[in-house]
């Protein structure tokens, strides 16, 4: 065997083009698979990042309106002045230097059926895209709130610019003065983030500003580590007396807010109850990214349904999904969900350009909440692929794992879990932009 | 069978070049169970966000065992005991055998 025949060659040759052509049909010879990413947070840049690492050879372009991404996560501690809004702020440097073509830009059109996607100044084509939109708010849910009105009277749900005029809000307002933060039923992003923020505020005012209030009107009846949450407010402010910094009414208490007064920043429950506020937070509820809804992949409920295993779109193929866009069974809407999300739908990607078997997925969720200073509570949750409680199939929690922080810890664990949180906020903020 | 296997190799770079074989793209069960850890413990498991501490420098046989004992409740934490739990053993040792595997920080 050490001539090996030039008729043996040939046909080795022929057979692998043969080979080349019906796995990747995709693909022109010998040119890298285009894979575009739309949307440069938690998902899309954990999604982008990965795909290089699995295939360095892949053609990746991760498309991006702003320049800069603020963190949803820890915006709260620039609320509370424990952080600046400098510090939750990242570019997409990291990600240059990982190959990826990053360019800054806003999407005006992606069709499904040309695979094409146009932006104000250029076009792209791709033959895989993902897609991480996040969520828009549903205007219309707390009649006169509107985009304009926002400038006024802040969502803060979309961190920087409205971050920092809620900060000045509270900067602004007398000793004394009363903030309402309104929160909204359920799917939302970051469940447990209302609570940490009127948590975090709380801090700031028990601080700097004693005499004042803080008023949580809850369009449900319990929220995310309630328990946790209301044990730390006894602790840290007084909740459960009559000197309580803040007081939380829920659904049964009447507290779903369904209209407000701009002007007087006076808000109305659906009881006809009014409550005026100094310094007015409202949260209204979601839907996914505008996005989502002019590619045509959302369903009724306003988000996108998946494939729960690869996170490819079931309304178009070739886009996949990621992020608080997608309906992901058990998995909360928060960054952690959309990293690990971008983990597995940019494998899912690789192994269908490549004709590999993609292996059972798993993902995990962990969500850290501030209390107050060293004071922390988390969340967890370890997610596979299985048959929702309709017996349907689904992303669910796995039996016997996860769950909230122990009840009865002591300080030194709830210190140490916010030591945790601060720890996880530079590694996770460092391993998608860093 | 040396020769063919060589130039079979050729080929297939050939064909495919620039883009990468299917052979050298590791899409497997122990990758997908152990990235959704980094987002925690750093990418690859270097940690840079202390307390947290980082996964790499341990080897297969110290990282199984601390799973493990995270899982039966006998090693203290704050939260890997929920985490933990959500395995079973075989998939904690592939946890184990993929983060001893991870590539050292360069800088």
């Amino acid at each position: 065997m050490a001539n090996i025949s030039r008729r043996r060659f040939l046909q080795a040759g022929a057979g692998l083009g043969a080979l080349s052509l019906l796995g990747f049909p995709m693909l022109s010879f010998g040119a890298a698979a285009k894979v575009v990413v739309i949307g440069g947070g938690s998902g899309g840049a954990t999604a982008a990042r990965y795909l290089k690492q699995y295939d360095p050879s892949l053609d990746v372009t991760l498309i991006e309106r702003n320049d800069t991404y603020y963190t949803c996560y820890m915006s709260n501690e620039v609320l509370s002045g424990d952080r600046t809004l400098e510090q939750i702020a990242f570019g997409y440097d990291g990600l240059k230097k990982a190959g990826i073509n990053v360019v800054i830009d806003e999407v005006t059109k992606v069709d499904p059926a040309t695979k094409k996607i146009t932006t104000a100044k250029a076009e792209f084509t791709y033959d895989k895209l993902i897609v991480s939109p996040g969520t828009d708010l549903k205007w219309d849910a707390v009649e006169g709130y509107t985009e304009e009105t926002s400038k006024e009277i802040p969502h803060a749900w979309k961190a920087g610019e409205q971050t920092k005029i809620l900060r000045a809000q509270l900067e602004a307002m007398n000793d004394g003065g009363v903030v309402v933060i309104t929160a909204p039923a359920n799917p939302f992003r970051c469940p447990p983030g209302p609570y940490e923020r009127a948590s975090l505020i709380a801090q700031y005012l028990k601080e700097k500003k004693p005499k004042s209030k803080l008023i949580i009107l809850d369009a449900k009846p319990s929220f995310a580590k309630q328990e946790l949450f209301m044990q730390g407010w006894e602790k840290l402010y007084g909740y459960k007396t009559d000197n309580s910094l803040i007081s939380w009414k829920g659904l049964e208490d009447q507290a779903n807010v369904t209209k407000v007064d701009a002007k007087t920043r006076t808000v109305t429950t659906d009881f006809g109850d009014t409550v005026k506020a100094d310094v007015l937070n409202i949260i209204p509820a979601q839907k996914a990214g505008k996005l989502a809804f002019d590619i045509g992949l959302t369903g009724d409920s306003g988000w996108c349904p998946i494939d729960f295993k690869t996170f490819e779109s079931t309304k178009h193929k070739d886009i996949y999904v990621i992020g608080d866009a997608c309906i992901a069974g058990a998995m909360p809407k928060s960054g952690y969900s959309a990293n690990s999300q971008g983990k597995t739908a940019a494998a899912a990607v690789v192994a269908s350009l490549r004709s590999l078997e993609l292996p059972e997925t798993s993902h995990i969720n962990t969500c850290y909440s501030l209390v107050g200073k060293n004071y922390g509570i988390s969340v967890a949750g370890v997610y596979q692929v299985g048959k929702g409680e309709d017996g349907k199939d689904s992303i669910i929690a796995i039996k016997d794992s996860g769950g909230v922080s122990a009840k009865d810890a002591d300080d030194a664990t709830r210190a140490t879990e916010a030591a945790y949180a601060h720890g996880w906020y530079k590694n996770i903020t460092s391993e998608m932009f860093g | 069978m040396k020769h063919s296997a060589l130039v079979l190799s050729a080929c297939l770079m050939l064909s495919l070049s620039p883009t990468q074989a299917a052979d050298d793209i590791k899409i497997t069960r122990e990758s997908l169970l152990t990235q959704p850890c980094f987002a925690c413990h750093g990418a690859h498991g270097t940690s840079v966000g202390a307390p947290i501490p980082s996964l790499l420098g341990q080897t297969e046989e110290q990282l199984y065992t601390s799973l493990l004992a995270f899982k039966k409740g006998e090693r203290p934490a704050t939260l890997m005991n929920r985490i933990a739990k959500g395995y079973s053993d075989e998939d904690l040792k592939l946890i184990a055998k993929y983060i001893a595997t991870q590539p050292k920080p360069t800088n």
